[in-house]
């Protein structure tokens, strides 16, 4: 990178947008220079400004222009933003607003207050000392409680920075939008190209039809980004037989993905002179963790890499009850749990209007709920979890929300998973309660049913404790899955 | 009779009953045809057919109908 390069990335992705040329998105229905985005997210600023000073607004994150407009005006006019799925029904939006003490909602470019006037829940900027939430971003999609995390412009700014240390993203470059911009590591794509004055296609078409593909060819797009989903499909369309001779790079995060695509990728990527990274992160580091520098990739298909440039991690010994320097392990192949520190790391969870309200000291460092070993190598690689969460489809479950909800339907159930897919097993015997079960997940909770198996059980496994064993309940779990799968392949 | 088996292979891969598989169903235009359906749609049509579409008939296969054209390709009729 040249240093005037670096000198204009040195601003925030926010700021001063006319620093760049050129255009900055393609939408479906046209395209915006990096002038008139300038131009209309100054204007869009001092409209939030006069609207809701320091009070909390809600965007429903689109993928199109006036969202990331109304995104970028709010980080400029310092409105604090809780960004929400479009696609989250109305009646969970409503109660989130009314938890968090949302004053107005952005919807196109207009401004609209959704409670009463004057508005009671405002920040209260108390010392230069603290960091205050700018983004309040979901931890999770529709399985209930989802968490708001509480980012800060300088927890989006330090994670941007060190995204562009390792990822070769450049001025010319064109990204699309094959993950969703409510979704941290989409919003990660859009801010680190904003950062460089790249260009991005802001698509509604998803990834397995001819428009999108369309898109790629002709705005010669440079990257592909996605969860280990988008992967499979990639797989699926024979992405190597693709004609696309614009295409620079990969990059897969959101969960882990199988070793045999992370090989299968690499060889497509080696065998197109691409680059493919595996990254891994969390809505609570903002995006970004570590990453396996690209040439790495083929020798160790199973490792999440090494903590990206700014951020370090620890892996700490999980039977002491402290976490302190004795806990640290430094030895290959001990297992304990994982630890990030960084500047990326956010300011909590937002329960109340409070939260945001006030300021943070930056906490720095995350227990990630990760259980993690260092190779011989010194790389870091994942073992298991000790937070009960699967994701799937790259969607984050909480499994002990899921089993109260499910639990609802009147009898007690048990939750358990990996990222392939999850289980729900229940000792009832009455008729109906698993076709019961299979009917939330799919309305509720949009799981395609090949994504979850309910398992009827005679017993429950139990620890000596009385508690219930979900090592045990898992195993049984998935050799009751393997044994129907064989029978219905027979 | 290869009617009743397009039919069943959508139903069963979007999860819907077998009634609402109609000509003019498409793709992302329901809630259950999303993309994991539609990927679990293209490897059932490859099994149950023994065919193996390639990545102009998966990214054209937007509807129940062209699905049926797509097929026709390959010599089933259906």
């Amino acid at each position: 990178m040249t240093l005037s390069a670096d000198l204009r990335r040195n601003e925030a992705f926010y700021l001063n947008l006319d620093r760049f040329e050129g255009v900055a998105f393609y939408s479906d229905c046209g395209s915006i220079t990096y002038a008139e985005l300038e131009k209309r997210v100054s204007v869009q600023a001092m409209e939030l400004q006069d609207a809701c000073e320091d009070c909390l607004a809600a965007l429903c994150f689109e993928t199109s222009i006036d969202a990331v407009v109304n995104y970028l005006a709010a980080l400029r006019s310092e409105t604090p933003l809780l960004v929400i799925d479009p696609d989250l029904p109305v009646a969970q939006q409503e109660a989130l607003y009314a938890k968090l003490g949302v004053s107005v909602a952005l919807a196109g470019l207009a401004i609209v207050p959704v409670a009463r006037w004057p508005f009671k829940h405002k920040l209260q900027k108390s010392s230069e000392k603290l960091h205050y939430a700018a983004v309040l971003l979901s931890t999770s999609g529709s399985s209930g409680s989802p968490k708001s995390v509480m980012l800060s412009r300088q927890n989006l700014l330090a994670n941007t920075d060190s995204i562009l240390r390792y990822l070769p993203i450049r001025s010319d470059d064109c990204a699309i939008t094959t993950l969703p911009l409510h979704y941290s590591f989409g919003l990660s794509v859009l801010n680190t190209h904003l950062a460089v004055g790249a260009r991005m296609v802001l698509t509604t078409h998803p990834m397995m039809s001819r428009e999108f593909w369309q898109q790629v060819r002709e705005h010669q797009v440079s990257s592909l980004s996605g969860v280990p989903f988008h992967f499979e499909m990639l797989k699926m369309l024979r992405l190597e037989r693709m004609e696309l001779p614009a295409i620079r790079y990969l990059t897969q995060a959101g969960g882990r993905l199988d070793p045999k695509l992370v090989s299968h990728f690499a060889n497509v990527a080696e065998q197109q002179d691409w680059q493919f990274y595996v990254m891994y992160g969390q809505t609570e580091a903002t995006a970004r963790m570590a990453y396996v520098p690209h040439d790495q990739i083929q020798h160790y298909p199973d490792i999440i890499g090494q903590a990206i440039p700014g951020g370090r991690f620890e892996i700490h010994d999980f039977e002491l009850a402290d976490v302190n320097s004795e806990s640290v392990i430094t030895e290959p192949l001990r297992e304990g749990e994982l630890w990030y520190f960084g500047d990326n790391v956010m300011l909590g969870y937002a329960e109340q209007p409070s939260d945001w309200q006030q300021g943070h000291f930056p906490r720095k460092s995350l227990a990630t709920g990760d259980i993690a070993c260092y190779t011989e190598q010194g790389m870091v690689k994942i073992t298991g979890r000790l937070s009960r969460f699967i994701k799937v489809r790259g969607k984050r479950v909480q499994l002990d929300h899921l089993e109260q909800q499910l639990s609802a339907l009147g009898s007690k159930v048990y939750c358990c998973g990996n990222d392939d897919v999850l289980f729900v097993a229940h000792v009832n015997e009455e008729h109906g309660l698993s076709e019961q079960i299979s009917s939330v997940l799919r309305a509720e909770l949009l799981l395609h049913p090949t994504l979850f198996n309910v398992v009827q059980l005679e017993t429950l496994p139990t620890l000596s404790s009385g508690k219930v064993d979900y090592v045990k309940l898992l195993a049984i779990c998935q050799q009751s899955n393997l044994a129907a799968n064989k029978e219905a392949g027979e | 009779m290869t009617t009743e088996r397009l039919k069943v292979v959508f139903a069963e891969a979007l999860g819907l009953p077998a009634e609402k598989i109609t000509d003019d169903l498409a793709y992302n235009s329901i809630k259950e045809w999303d993309s994991t359906a539609h990927m679990i749609l293209v490897a059932a049509l490859e099994d149950t057919f023994d065919v193996m579409l390639d990545t102009d008939d998966i990214i054209d296969m937007s509807s129940v109908a062209k699905a049926r054209e797509i097929l026709k390709k390959y010599d089933i009729e259906c």
